[in-house]
């Protein structure tokens, strides 16, 4: 072999070397910030934990790692446990013991221990039910967003609850900066008669129509203020077709941009 | 599909109709779902039982990456409602390992 090809041979070596070093580090890196992003959520140490793989969103990327039964789901910009799964099985799900207000106190104590200055924020519950998924078990869903002024953020904290025992079964704690402003120039009036453009072969109550204003993230990364307007026709009967007791239902979610008034999302019940 | 788990009085409940015509098991939803989050959770669900899940946690962990999933932040747009009938248990294979 030629010097000069010993060279070459030696030099592609070396950058193929570094390169897979340099990929290693990297990997083990990440591993080590999720590590101990999860072991600060968790209050434990020595997790033994797997990548299983990423989740793409609006929202951002999330690195989904899992240690026995439970998820967790880390910000891959800021390394934060931003959501966790902890499985049970629906054998554990099937009795309600827990009163809808004391599942919420510890829902909300989880809350104040997992989410950074909780209790600073206005968070205002949003929804709270206690949901039968049949032979998959029942839980308690607690939602709270957060609010500035009148106008909901991206910042939710959402917890579930095993109604027998009061364990927690999944969290999910959204924090994000808001970079928008949060003054519409569409009224709530204005977004509901360009959500009914939509729709136009219904005949709706307008004050039946919902809306709401928030900052969502209509494309990925970036915040926009909107409107949401719920639009549910409810039950037609096809009387017009021989199925004279079949129900569909119509309409859908509608998102207005709240400073433009465009529609900026139309999403059909099915 | 919406109200696929709710009860009609006419023709009864859709998940216990398909055990009783042979179905091992059924999913279905008893509120109005959302066309672009049904579609992220069924992806979601498949890809799960093909990373054998049981149906219980295929049917949950997608639930669960919906409300990830905005628009609407925080919101499932009615998949929450989901509903199983059946073995939660079961895993679901490729037909090619089948006989």
């Amino acid at each position: 072999m030629k010097k000069r090809e010993i060279i070459w041979l030696i030099a592609v070596s070396v950058i193929v070397t570094t390169s897979v070093m340099a990929y290693n580090d990297f990997e083990s890196n990440e591993k080590q910030f999720a590590g101990d992003a999860i072991e600060k959520f968790t209050n434990l140490s020595d997790i033994d934990m797997q990548l299983i793989g990423h989740l793409s969103t609006n929202l951002g990327t999330f690195e989904i790692y899992q240690s026995d039964t439970s998820f967790y789901y880390i910000n891959s910009e800021s390394n934060r446990v931003e959501g966790a799964i902890f499985i049970e099985s629906p054998d554990q799900l099937k009795t309600v013991r827990l009163t809808q207000y004391d599942a919420q106190q510890k829902a909300q104590q989880f809350a104040i221990d997992h989410y950074n200055r909780f209790t600073e924020k206005n968070f205002q519950l949003i929804n709270a039910e206690l949901i039968d998924h049949g032979d998959g078990g029942i839980e308690y869903l607690f939602i709270w967003r957060e609010f500035i002024q009148s106008t909901g953020t991206p910042n939710i904290v959402q917890i579930s609850v095993n109604p027998e025992s009061g364990k927690i079964l999944s969290y999910i704690g959204i924090q994000r900066d808001i970079k928008v402003s949060v003054l519409p120039k569409i009224t709530e009036d204005e977004a509901i008669e360009y959500a009914l453009t939509c729709f136009p072969k219904l005949y709706l109550k307008r004050e039946s129509i919902p809306a709401y204003l928030s900052v969502e993230y209509i494309t990925p990364g970036t915040q926009s203020l909107t409107w949401t307007v719920i639009i549910k026709h409810e039950w037609i009967e096809l009387q017009s077709i021989s199925f004279d007791q079949m129900e569909y239902s119509n309409g859908g979610i509608v998102v207005i941009d709240a400073q433009t008034g465009k529609v900026l999302l139309k999403d059909m019940w099915r | 599909m919406c109200h696929s788990a709710e009860i009609n009085a006419t023709y009864g409940n859709f998940l216990t109709m398909s055990q009783n015509k042979g179905v091992d098991n059924a999913i279905g939803f008893r509120d109005d779902i959302s066309n672009s989050k049904a579609i992220y959770w069924n992806n979601r669900f498949w890809y799960h039982t093909n990373n054998n899940y049981n149906l219980y946690s295929a049917a949950y962990v997608a639930t669960y990456e919906t409300a990830l999933y905005p628009p609407i932040t925080g919101n499932y747009s009615g998949l929450e409602s989901w509903v199983l009938a059946g073995n939660w248990q079961t895993k679901l294979e490729p037909a090619r390992y089948g006989n």
